[in-house]
């Protein structure tokens, strides 16, 4: 089991977009931060390679986001 | 647990990290907030403790979790006031790349073309006989250091304390002349004094930020997240980009302009003609603060300001975009916007690798100049570094052929018997000629004029252009091959090229000090022990420098016996500084084992640290010691170190890179980073998850080109230059510009190792090689 936290910067406009196609993306779970230029993710996954492709590429390729870093990661 | 599962308490603490970061008490939609004071926990770490990251010159702050001995985790630092706790996702990685199996513990030497193991003993004497007989046979200039910008900066200070001061060799030089010996040779040019004025601060207050050959989203991703949040907060905003490559930097940029790749000089002038033409520049800051120079058969002559206006007659926008192949109405918007303010440019190997890299960098520094855009909020020039110690660790300690600490140079008679004296070396130990630059070493080594040469924690038997030509002079056999001590802490393309290797000690095995890029010196300490038998760079050094001293090529106790730790050569190193523009004698050890990086100048134990440099009231050596000025009101900028404190703008002709695409060559080649690996990946190669997530090298082509080759992603592309080829997988995609191709440069198999390709013609102003332009012929090839 894998469980990364990671902060996402989004395009204020594009934000409500943003976060459903991040709800969408399996085992992914956004939440609110303070303000509308970014979010937070909860990153569930199998594997670390899983993980690290789903923030790496999946949540960057969403449009509306312009980067994402790990905060807290959690590997078992 | 109670009620909740382990699973929801983990993910809790996820996200409570995350609010922690993102400067919120807690998540702000979710079912039961874990409590307000949570902070992320990896469970294994029993402890943690304040450090910096080991990779790029943002110079993270980072947590590091410890059990039992063991790092078992990393977390951005929270606290650190730059980075306020973020990190990217290589950083996560450094522990497991720590505890990769194929770490190096024990000394090998090469016996019948093979490495085996030996002890200390036996290894050390066989590398101090053989420099303590080539210095006694054919004189000091017979050997060689290269270090790097990822040792400590009391390592390099050392080596450089060994090698000039004690060998009596300037050969001393390091792998920042491969990133930013440009930028050095910018600042020094037109301020007098290397190291950015500004600091990241400058982030939170700038307008405009022009962005040049900087992948700043992939390269420096925790500084580029700064300009997001800036952006972001303010509609007003804006980016210019100015890089050949589409990078991801391209998603914000509000002016986007891709030169021919080697050919932006032409719009850096275009954008001071249209400011001046314009009536947008700084009359008042002009006067005052500036000179306008040009060079004339070799010799340097003032001109001007009207004069200056005529030479930029020759650079309209409309000349410029024909020749640099970019819209004259956006050089004329971007000149606009980067006069409006207030400007932070920053920059990186787009600008620096290049055999007009110095020239390059005075024209960002006349910009900045000409309009006034300095010394206040958000109005700064900046250049980004991409190794940790870059700054603190060489540029600083002068651990380059032409440099002594902390602003002196060789070439100043003053300047060498200043360090003489502080080093107890005999007046005249110190050559009054430069060393050999990284290339003209190297050269040497093939052409066997160096009989022996230590190489420490990098990697050249990878990273030099034109690597076929190197790598044959580092390991080639023949009948003189000088001889070659590598150390680190990996097998690398260069330790299978030497005669003996030392394990390494890494990060966070050793204490001392990074020097990241807005001049913010950290204390890193020591958590874990080094594997096997590896000792650190430091050790290995004071061991040599012992034997030596045995052998009668440095004089008795010159350093055996004064230094015992890191700690005691900072004493000196702080000495060194006194009364230099660099002065940070108010670092002591204890304050910096406390706090997280502190920027120099700092005079006294009290001072918290210069933001803005030359600016009254924020730069301490306005106020005390040679450089100080009761008459300034506070806010006023004196450029102290500048020519009678003024800084130089330049008038630099324009100048085509060394080899453009030809007829029989016709892409250019740029090579770069991706975000998952670091320079050579000797680390980021180690952490399977990395490796995996970019397994093979691989080289972009604009699908305008691939048509016309007859090439789809997936195929396999051969690129062959003057000097070598490789074959990589092709990537169609129009992030290059169309006759441009890019190709990262990590990967060292045979079939994908870059620098066989590239050039290996150097800036004559900072001897730093044009990694960033080459000609190449681009074909389909075989898998
Ligand atoms: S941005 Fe650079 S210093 Fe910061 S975590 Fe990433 S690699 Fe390390």
């Amino acid at each position: 089991m894998v469980i990364i936290g990671a902060m996402v910067r989004v395009n204020a406009e594009q934000h409500q977009a943003a976060w459903q196609v991040l709800a969408d993306l399996p085992g992914v779970t956004p939440f609110a931060l303070d303000d509308a230029t970014r979010l937070g993710l909860v990153i569930e996954s199998p594997s670390l390679d899983d993980a690290y492709r789903l923030l790496n590429h999946d949540v960057h390729d969403v449009p509306g986001v312009l980067s994402a870093y790990p905060a807290y990661a959690h590997f078992e | 647990m109670n009620d909740i599962t382990r699973r929801e308490f983990i993910k809790w603490s996820a996200m409570a990290a995350v609010a922690t970061m993102a400067g919120c008490s807690a998540p702000q939609q979710a079912a039961p907030a874990p409590q307000a004071t949570a902070r992320p926990t990896v469970e294994a770490a029993k402890e943690w403790h304040k450090s910096v990251c080991r990779f790029c010159g943002t110079g993270c702050g980072v947590q590091l979790g410890i059990a039992d001995g063991k790092l078992v985790a990393l977390r951005g630092d929270p606290d650190h006031p730059t980075t306020k706790g973020l990190v990217c996702a290589k950083a996560l990685f450094l522990p497991k790349i720590v505890y990769s199996p194929d770490r190096l513990t024990k000394p090998q030497i090469r016996k019948a073309g093979k490495l085996v193991d030996a002890t200390w003993d036996e290894a050390m004497n066989l590398v101090a006989d053989k420099f303590a007989d080539a210095i006694k046979t054919a004189g000091p200039d017979s050997v060689a250091y290269y270090g790097s910008g990822q040792a400590l900066a009391e390592e390099s200070y050392l080596a450089n304390r060994l090698f000039k001061g004690g060998i009596g060799t300037n050969n001393l030089d390091g792998n920042p002349r491969l990133c930013m010996a440009s930028a050095v040779g910018g600042y020094t040019t037109t301020y007098g004094k290397d190291e950015p004025m500004g600091s990241y601060d400058d982030i939170d207050h700038a307008r405009t930020f022009f962005l040049i050959g900087s992948n700043t989203a992939e390269a420096h991703p925790v500084l580029f997240d700064r300009i997001l949040d800036r952006k972001s907060k303010n509609a007003n905003v804006q980016i210019i980009l100015v890089d050949p490559r589409k990078t991801p930097v391209r998603r914000v940029t509000d002016i986007y302009l891709d030169p021919i790749p080697g050919f932006d000089l032409d719009i850096f002038h275009a954008m001071a003609q249209v400011i001046i033409a314009e009536k947008l520049h700084a009359p008042d800051f002009i006067t005052k603060h500036l000179v306008f120079r040009k060079v004339v058969d070799n010799q340097n002559v003032d001109v001007t300001f009207d004069e200056y206006v005529k030479f930029l007659e020759a650079f309209t926008p409309e000349k410029a975009a024909e020749k640099c192949g970019v819209p004259a109405t956006k050089i004329r918007q971007a000149a606009r916007m980067f006069a409006q303010g207030p400007t932070m440019s920053l920059w990186c190997m787009g600008l620096n690798q290049r055999t007009v890299g110095v020239w390059a960098n005075n024209l960002i520094h006349n910009l900045h100049l000409i309009t006034g855009q300095f010394g206040k909020p958000g109005a700064t020039p900046f250049s980004l570094t991409g190794q940790p110690n870059a700054c603190g660790g060489v540029r600083d300690t002068g651990a380059l052929a032409h440099l002594l600490p902390y602003g002196r140079v060789i070439a100043n008679a003053d300047h060498r018997a200043q360090m003489e004296k502080l080093w107890g070396a005999p007046a005249g130990k110190i050559k009054a000629q430069d060393g050999l630059n990284t290339i003209d070493m190297f050269k040497a080594l093939g052409e066997d004029k160096l009989k022996a040469m230590i190489i420490i924690t990098t990697n050249p038997g990878q990273s030099l252009p034109n690597a076929n030509k190197y790598r044959d002079a580092m390991g080639k056999e023949r009948a003189n091959k000088p001889f070659i001590v590598s150390v680190d802490a990996y097998p690398t393309r260069t330790t299978e090229l030497a005669d003996v290797v030392l394990p390494a000690a890494m990060w966070s095995e050793k204490e001392g000090v990074f020097g990241m890029s807005e001049r913010r010196y950290q204390l890193m300490p020591k958590l874990i022990s080094a594997p096997g038998e590896a000792r650190s760079d430091f050790d290995i050094l004071l061991d040599f420098a012992a034997r030596l001293e045995e052998r009668g090529v440095v004089a008795k106790g010159y350093i055996a016996g004064k230094f015992k730790t890191t700690a005691d050569v900072w004493e000196e190193m702080k000495e060194a500084s006194r009364n230099t523009a660099y002065d940070f004698t108010g670092m002591s050890r204890e304050r910096m084992k406390k706090e997280r990086g502190i920027r120099w100048p700092v005079l006294d134990e009290t001072h918290p640290g210069t933001n803005r440099r030359f600016v009254k009231g924020d730069d301490p050596l306005l106020d005390k010691g040679p450089f100080a000025d009761a008459n300034l009101k506070p806010g006023d900028i004196k450029i102290y170190t500048g020519a009678n404190n003024k800084a130089i703008v330049w008038l630099r002709p324009s100048k085509d890179p060394a080899e453009p695409a030809d007829k029989d060559f016709p892409f250019v080649l740029s090579t770069g980073r991706v975000l998952e690996h670091w320079h050579t990946a000797t680390m980021t190669m180690k952490a399977p998850e990395l490796r995996r997530a970019q397994p093979e090298a691989y080289c972009e082509v604009h699908p305008l080109d691939a048509e016309k080759l007859g090439i789809k992603t997936g195929d396999m592309v051969k690129l062959t230059s003057r000097r070598g080829d490789v074959t990589v997988r092709a990537r169609v995609v129009d992030t290059p510009r169309p006759g441009m191709v890019f190709v990262p440069m990590h990967w060292y198999e045979d079939n994908a190792l870059i620098n066989k390709v590239t050039i290996d013609a150097y800036d004559p102003a900072s001897r730093q090689p044009e990694f960033k332009v080459c000609a190449v012929k681009v074909e389909k090839g075989k898998a």
